[in-house]
């Protein structure tokens, strides 16, 4: 297996890294790069615990070679606070109760970026459309659909 | 019970360990590396039922970066368990395997491939043996037998009888019978087990895994391992939620413990999701029948009720699941008579054990669908037959269980008034239905796994010197319920300090004895602890504060921070806060108010006694009656819900949409509201996803056919209605501050109250789960022919 | 969950993706949306030596419309269908897009390769046999064009070669008065497979209610996606009435092949029924707006 070698924007800065070519996304992001708020919960794409938003788009890390990355735009959990402030997501999730065992937390707050970011102000079943394929056990989704809700509300306010 | 007026208590406060959560810090198992790691992993039985005729791992041990192989020639044949009255596990099989999946031999390399590529060289011969896959197989005369200790393939057999049913039977105008099969579940969290042991030169050993007992854990590893219990620590990081299956020592931590003795480098091990579902030890496949006798007034006289479970290959908790299973219908409503036989089979699948709503959901669901069949035998409402006959606080169960507070009657008027019932019962379209049902869970269970009269619960409390953080250590398994911020706000609040002022500690058995994360108990009693400890504190401090500024210690108290004194006397403080002061000479926020503040007190309390640490204590009364059983099902106080559901059915493709859920819960007190309710709507979403969806399968030879979530069907986002959710507050004498349970019990009335609002659509009762689209419409077809008929 | 050892290969353009297969033959896979072929490698249902991604060739990406039909690259998402603008009739490919796996997958997963794979209940084969697609197939200095109606085989198994790649999905143009509609049962809303699956196209004469052309294509109810054909022609020259459809729906039921794999054929064909009334309802609709 001859390692790749690949070039990429990670949450603002240009990463490089040599990856193995069997390697996930998943694995690159938690094992060589130490970013582990990016979790494994199934490895097949079932559970979306795994969301990073690869050039905006939120998509399952474990069904990515780390080597499709090569000239990408990659943001992850990690790169979502702008040094000590929180997105305005973190903070809502915070404060609606939207987070228990925090497990699904950072995918479904990516997915719920991509949409707000693609549609500030976002229907009900828009936003249960847009995490329903990050699984939570936890929270039965509610506080979380409030949580995404709250954030849109604020920005319409300020609009 | 009067409202208190509460600072910290009884808010909406954001959790304490939100922020690292949701900025992707929090650091869970397999998170977690250390340096030198290995990573293990386990070969497992790829037959049902197996002898085992040699095991080569020659080749294995051979290979190239392997650091360890380890079968039961090495970590012995001690037997272990949940309930030491049924410790029918090794570590390893070594005689015969008996589920695919069960556990042979584990290896430590250096990377997971390494460990992998080990595995598949480890050479098992073996004489495959007929299985026994259902519960009638395994009673089948002749049947192959799994456990030589146990004949006749039975892990358990309960046989209870409170009053005299068939007497009671004579004296009923009416006797139904009803029956009800779940499916076996899985606990569907969303992080997989997983664990790093680390083994130093002094022969200590220290697990950091994923767990709800951290506890029962350290004592399992103890005995398996041989290791003095002193010299084992047992630290659990961040949880991704348990719902039951995280509940005892698993095979992954026990082989990560002993690779890391034998290699004396830190090993991690990591289930995939396949692993989880071949590990189990979740809801068991009951059996259901029950007979239930009334008059025709409604009042109910007698139930006799018979379960089987469909076990798996060991116990876990099955003893107190086929406990559960029948000392739950007790309660809520006035059942004077009361009759069960409980049988608990071994089959040759992975082992059943505890999961939300332990033993009592299948249960819950056959008999809030029989009490809507009697009521509607009776043209009575289903909801005046449940308050006709719905106990209250101060009554006991015919099985000895105390309803030291019992707000049922609050909850189901809540709830009937919630969803607009009188509106809605009998007036909604074809194909959309409304239905209802009550529940009632344990605030944790009276009595430990293990036969002791060990404190369920300690804790410690530290006040850092300067005053202005009081650290709390405490044993309880965070696993995503909120415990932690549940114990900051109950120590806050007796401290008299604010919230921010509290850090938790928590999860490391160096810090206290906590029996952990099940039976809902931690509200209950790690709260009971932490009050004990914090009232500890305040004594403390108050006494040195009263001794220095010569007061009365019953006049002090500390609130919001601050010490307060009652009466008119004033606290002369100044000359202490002058010496602060220069104590803490260029130190920003330096207290200057009129007001003694909380971290003044604290300074003066340590520079008088040293370190300043309280600590408390909580194990509960002797609790239930005397009969071989009894213990399960007590608890210290009962929690209680009600829940209405609104459906739509299509009746074209059987496919059910739940529309509305409105859910009332009896939890005492909310020690957070915001907690409570995600509690209540956690609880909905796995009992919408059991009834509606949830099946592990299994292939004629024992294999798993849903190992994954794709197969095996948790709620998603846009399957979940919005719930309303009616938090109620009985105020539990028995609770810290009147709190008790809401983890479990909200999860008891949403399987019936999706039937019977399935019913109240179609005319049809289901009586098997999940309810599939295939089985709906089925159904559906069939009552129609038998109409036509 | 490890993944088999292979060499990583990412041409930049089609030719050279075509030569690469060439040279490696079947010891290579393709490299897409991911989404099935990252679960066959950690399964180890699949052991390629290599993997060719195409990721970075663009030119099999996108949509293009000439006079005669509409040209879908192999490599546009499901997500990119779903919201694209396909006409009355695409409907029925578009509402199939967008109920593909999750977002998080739709983002990922090609209609390339939700047809290559073969799998019976691949989302978007129905509505593309209805709307008559073909398939173009590139290899070295060679492409042809295979109907979709024969392209598959069995479940898993298609026409293609080793070396072939699919580089994109041809939709004959439809005359005007068409509309197509898609149908998916499952148990969840989200991350589900097709219990049925069923997708109508129906092209109305002039006078908007005689059917002058009605194709009607089952998932996940054979071995193989598959067209109801005799349903189909039922309803060439009658009205589009819901006596009529509903004739043409029970015949759909017949004609599918259901092999009781995940739910009872019985019901399998119930559904082939009650979904194909439904989507031709629902196509008529489409027709008419």
């Amino acid at each position: 297996m001859k390692k790749c070698h690949i070039t990429f924007q990670l949450n603002g800065r240009t990463c490089e890294v040599l990856v193995d070519p069997n390697q996930t996304l998943l694995s690159m992001l938690r094992e060589d790069l130490s970013l582990t708020g990016t979790k494994y919960g199934c490895g097949e794409g079932d559970c979306g615990a795994c969301t990073v938003l690869l050039d905006d788009e939120p998509v399952n890390s474990c069904l990515i070679l780390a080597a499709q990355v090569d000239g990408h735009k990659l943001t992850t959990i990690e790169g979502l606070a702008d040094g000590d402030k929180l997105h305005p997501l973190q903070t809502s999730f915070i404060d609606k109760g939207a987070i228990q065992c925090g497990f699904c937390t950072p995918g479904m707050i990516l997915s719920a970026k991509a949409l707000l970011d693609e549609e500030p102000n976002p229907c009900e079943l828009d936003i249960r459309t847009a995490i329903s394929g990050n699984l939570c056990r936890c929270t039965g989704y509610q506080k979380i659909v409030e949580a995404v809700k709250a954030v849109a509300d604020d920005c319409q306010g300020e609009n | 019970m009067p409202k208190k007026k509460f600072d910290v208590l009884n808010s909406r406060a954001p959790r304490v360990d939100a922020a690292i959560k949701a900025t992707g810090k929090a650091q869970y198992a397999d998170d977690l590396s250390r340096t030198g790691q290995l990573y293990g992993a386990i070969l497992q039985s790829p037959l049902a039922h197996a002898r085992i005729l040699s095991i080569d791992t020659g080749k294995a041990e051979r290979l190239p970066g392997v650091k360890a192989v380890i079968t039961a020639k090495d970590v012995g044949l001690t037997k272990y368990g949940v309930s030491p009255a049924r410790y029918d596990e090794t570590l390893f099989a070594h005689d015969k395997v008996r589920y695919v999946g069960d556990e042979i031999a584990a290896v430590a390399a250096v990377d997971p491939a390494t460990a992998q590529a080990a595995l598949d060289l480890i050479k098992v011969e073996y004489e495959e043996l007929p299985a026994v896959l259902t519960i009638d197989e395994a009673l089948a005369d002749k049947a192959p037998q799994l456990h030589d200790d146990y004949p006749g393939n039975i892990s358990a057999e309960v046989h209870q009888e409170f009053g005299d049913v068939a007497a009671a039977f004579k004296e009923c105008d009416f006797i139904h019978t009803h029956k009800l099969v779940n499916k076996r579940q899985d606990g569907g969290f969303i992080e997989p087990h997983s664990c790093v042991a680390e083994y130093d030169h002094d022969g200590r050993l220290t697990l950091y895994t994923s767990t709800q007992v951290s506890h029962y854990v350290q004592r399992t590893v103890a005995m398996v391992t041989g290791i003095p219990i002193g010299r084992v620590r047992v630290v659990r990081p961040c949880v991704g939620g348990g719902f039951g299956p995280k509940c005892e020592a698993t095979p992954l931590e026990l082989s990560a413990c002993f690779l890391a003795i034998k290699t004396g480098s830190p090993v991690k091990i990591t289930y995939s999701r396949e692993q989880v579902f071949l590990h189990s030890r979740a809801r068991h496949q009951f059996y259901h029948e029950m007979t239930t006798g009334f008059k025709k007034d409604g009042t109910i006289m007698a139930l006799a009720h018979s379960c089987r479970l469909d076990g798996g290959a060991y116990s876990s908790f099955g003893i107190a699941t086929v406990y559960y299973a029948g000392s739950l219908l007790g309660a809520p409503y006035r059942l004077p008579n009361m009759k069960y036989d409980g049988m608990r089979v071994y089959t040759n699948k992975p082992a059943c054990g505890a999961q939300r709503g332990h033993g009592g959901v299948a249960a819950r669901a056959c008999f809030e669908q029989q009490l809507d069949i009697i009521a509607e035998e009776l043209k009575i409402d289903p909801i005046e037959l449940r308050m006709m006959n719905m106990m209250e606080t101060g009554d006991t169960t015919c099985n000895a269980l105390d309803m030291s507070s019992l707000g049922m009657k609050e909850c189901v008027n809540a709830v009937k008034k919630g969803s607009k019932w009188q509106k809605k019962k009998g007036k909604l379209p074809d194909g959309k239905g409304i239905g209802m049902a009550c529940g009632f869970f344990v605030s944790g269970a009276g009595y430990p796994i293990y036969r002791s009269d060990t404190f369920h619960s300690t804790a410690e409390i530290k006040v850092a010197e300067d005053g202005g953080t009081v650290i709390l250590r405490s044993g309880i398994a965070e696993i995503g319920q909120g415990a932690n911020t549940m114990v900051a706000m109950i120590a806050a609040e007796t401290l008299g300090i604010p919230l921010a002022d509290v850090r938790v500690d928590s999860g490391d058995t160096d810090y206290s004895v906590d029996l952990g994360a099940y039976s809902s108990r931690q509200t209950l009693m790690s709260g009971h602890a932490t009050k004990d400890a914090a009232e500890n504190v305040k004594a403390q401090i108050l006494a040195v504060v009263a001794d220095k500024l010569k007061m009365d210690v019953k006049n002090l108290d500390i609130r919001n921070g601050f010490v307060k004194v009652k009466g008119r006397k004033k606290l002369d403080f100044a000359k202490f806060r002058d010496y602060y002061r220069k104590e803490h000479r260029g130190w920003p926020n330096m207290p200057d108010g009129a007001e003694l503040s909380f971290t003044e007190a604290a300074r003066m309390a340590f520079l008088k006694k040293g370190t300043i640490v309280g600590t408390g204590k909580y194990k509960p009364p002797i609790l239930g009656g005397k009969f071989k059983g009894a213990a399960v099902g007590t608890s210290p106080a009962y929690g209680g819900s009600a829940q209405v559901v609104e459906v739509t059915v299509d009746r074209q493709t059987g496919r059910i949409t739940v529309d509305d859920m409105t859910d009332a819960h009896d939890c005492g007190l909310a020690i957070n509201k915001t907690m409570v309710e995600g509690q209540m709507q956690g609880s909905l979403s796995m009992g919408l996803g059991e009834a509606l969806f949830e099946e592990v399968k299994f292939d004629e030879k024992g294999h798993l056919m849903t190992p994954s979530l794709g197969e095996y069907r948790i709620a998603t986002a846009l399957d979940m209605p919005n719930i309303d959710t009616l938090i109620i507050e009985s105020g539990e004498p028995n609770g810290p501050f009147g709190a008790k349970e809401v983890g479990e019990g909200a999860i008891m009335p949403t399987i019936p109250a999706i039937l019977n609002a399935v019913y109240d659509a179609t005319g049809v009762r289901i009586t098997e789960l999940p309810l599939t689209p295939e089985r709906v419409l089925l159904a559906l077809k069939e009552a129609e022919a038998e109409k036509n008929a | 969950m490890l993944l088999p050892k292979f060499d990583y290969n990412a041409p930049a353009t089609l030719d050279e993706a075509c030569r690469m297969m060439a040279g490696y033959g079947d010891r290579a896979k393709l490299l897409a949306g991911g989404t099935d072929l990252l679960i066959a490698l950690k399964k180890k249902t699949v052991t390629p030596t290599q993997v060719v991604a195409l990721n970075r060739v663009d030119e099999i990406k996108g949509f293009l419309s000439d006079g005669d039909g509409l040209f879908i690259g192999a490599r546009t998402t499901a997500a990119e269908i779903a919201l694209s603008d396909l006409g009355p009739a695409g409907q029925a490919l578009t509402q199939a897009a967008s109920q593909v796996g999750s977002p998080l997958i739709r983002n990922l997963a090609t209609i390339g390769g939700n047809l290559v794979t073969a799998m019976p209940a691949a989302d978007m084969a129905p509505p593309l046999l209805a709307l008559q697609a073909s398939v173009v197939l590139q290899r070295i200095g060679e492409q042809r064009e295979v109907l979709l109606s024969d392209f598959f085989i069995s479940p898993g198994e298609q026409v293609m070669l080793p070396e072939e790649i699919m580089s994109m999905i041809v939709l004959p143009r439809l005359p005007e008065g068409c509309g197509g509609a898609f149908e998916k049962l499952g148990v969840r809303k989200a991350l589900e497979r097709s219990i049925v699956s069923v997708a109508a196209v129906i092209s109305l004469a002039d006078d908007g209610r005689t059917i002058q052309g009605a194709r009607i294509a089952l998932g996940a109810v054979a071995p193989t996606p598959m067209l109801a054909q005799e349903a189909g022609a039922a309803l060439c020259g009658r009205k589009a009435t819901a006596k009529n459809f509903a004739v043409a729906a029970e015949i759909a039921a017949r004609e599918a092949k259901p092999r009781g794999l995940r739910t009872s054929p019985v019901y399998s064909r119930l559904m082939v029924e009650q979904l194909t009334l439904r989507a031709l309802t629902r196509a008529l609709e489409a027709a008419n707006l």
